[in-house]
């Protein structure tokens, strides 16, 4: 069983020459709640491994990327300076606590960033194959919204 | 609903280590520990060998390495006789019916169209979730982010 069934992905009809940020960036949320959720419930079991595998290899950055993404979320939104100080000073037991509520969103950040490098891996072997090379982007400038900056606090100011 | 990666204690990462050598240091900000700041620095120092190796090798040699689409590319600078072309798509303006582009089956088919135009380069944007509902006016220059 796949993580996601054809008729999941059903439920919106969008433009083919516009991007509708409102109505795609809930309709995405809302599939990989589901998959998560199917995930959970025993789907696509043949990825446990390779899930547990990437948790593992890439925790050093996921695991405060995740926290971060799960506050920002639970603050709607709100630029991280403006979070309650105990995340802003990031103080150890307020974030502990915080990876124990959110623990289930933590998880859907977790997985949806092993889908996103699963499909770009595979992406960019097909493009190696074929001869063809990919140019990096990396920003100049770290973003304050980031979670970077929020880790990172000595090199921010 | 919880996964089993979620029972591990939160990550230990470091946020700030130093090696120092002969001609400087080099410093890293997020690692596990020290075996993997050693992997890392391990990592930039072949990749500073591999530069300075490329360097020594004749123009000729050079443009022979980058024409080889078999091999990992060599970094800059390239010789000055290299020559070849790309296009700069973000993946987000890749057609597709759930509203936006993402890096499934069109961006396969980019790539496979690319091929067959006898392209070399394909730049790839940040792909970075977006937060805030903003109109795509520049697809390569998004401020904060993109979406994927």
């Amino acid at each position: 069983m796949d993580c996601l069934q054809g008729s999941e992905c059903k439920g919106n009809l969008f433009s083919a020459v516009a991007i509708d940020y409102g109505a795609v960036i809930p309709f995405k949320r809302r599939i990989l709640e589901t998959a998560w959720g199917n995930f959970c419930g025993g789907a696509c079991r043949d990825l446990r491994a390779a899930y547990e595998q990437f948790c593992d290899t890439h925790g050093h950055w996921l695991e405060d990327y995740a926290l971060f993404r799960a506050l920002k979320a639970r603050h709607n939104d709100a630029y991280y300076l403006e979070w309650p100080a105990e995340f802003v000073r990031r103080v150890p037991a307020a974030l502990v606590q915080a990876r124990q509520e959110l623990a289930d969103q933590i998880d859907q950040v977790r997985f949806a960033q092993f889908l996103l490098f699963r499909q770009a891996e595979h992406l960019e072997e097909h493009a190696h194959a074929r001869g063809l090379r990919l140019i990096g982007d990396l920003p100049f400038f770290v973003s304050r919204t980031r979670a970077t900056c929020g880790q990172t606090r000595s090199y921010s100011y | 609903m919880s996964s089993a990666a979620n029972a591990a204690p939160p990550s230990s990462s470091r946020t700030c280590g130093r090696r120092t050598y002969g001609w400087g240091h080099l410093q890293a900000e997020s690692f596990k520990d020290e075996a993997h700041l050693d992997a890392i620095v391990k990592e930039a120092q072949e990749m500073v060998n591999t530069a300075l190796g490329l360097l020594r090798l004749s123009p000729r040699a050079r443009l022979n390495d980058m024409n080889d689409h078999s091999q990992r590319v060599n970094p800059p600078p390239f010789p000055a006789e290299y020559r070849s072309s790309g296009v700069l798509l973000h993946v987000a303006s890749l057609p597709s019916p759930y509203g936006i582009g993402d890096v499934g089956p069109a961006a396969l088919a980019w790539i496979d169209r690319l091929h067959e135009a006898g392209q070399s380069w394909c730049r790839r944007c940040r792909w970075v979730q977006r937060g805030t509902a903003t109109p795509l006016i520049n697809p390569c220059r998004p401020s904060p982010g993109t979406s994927c």
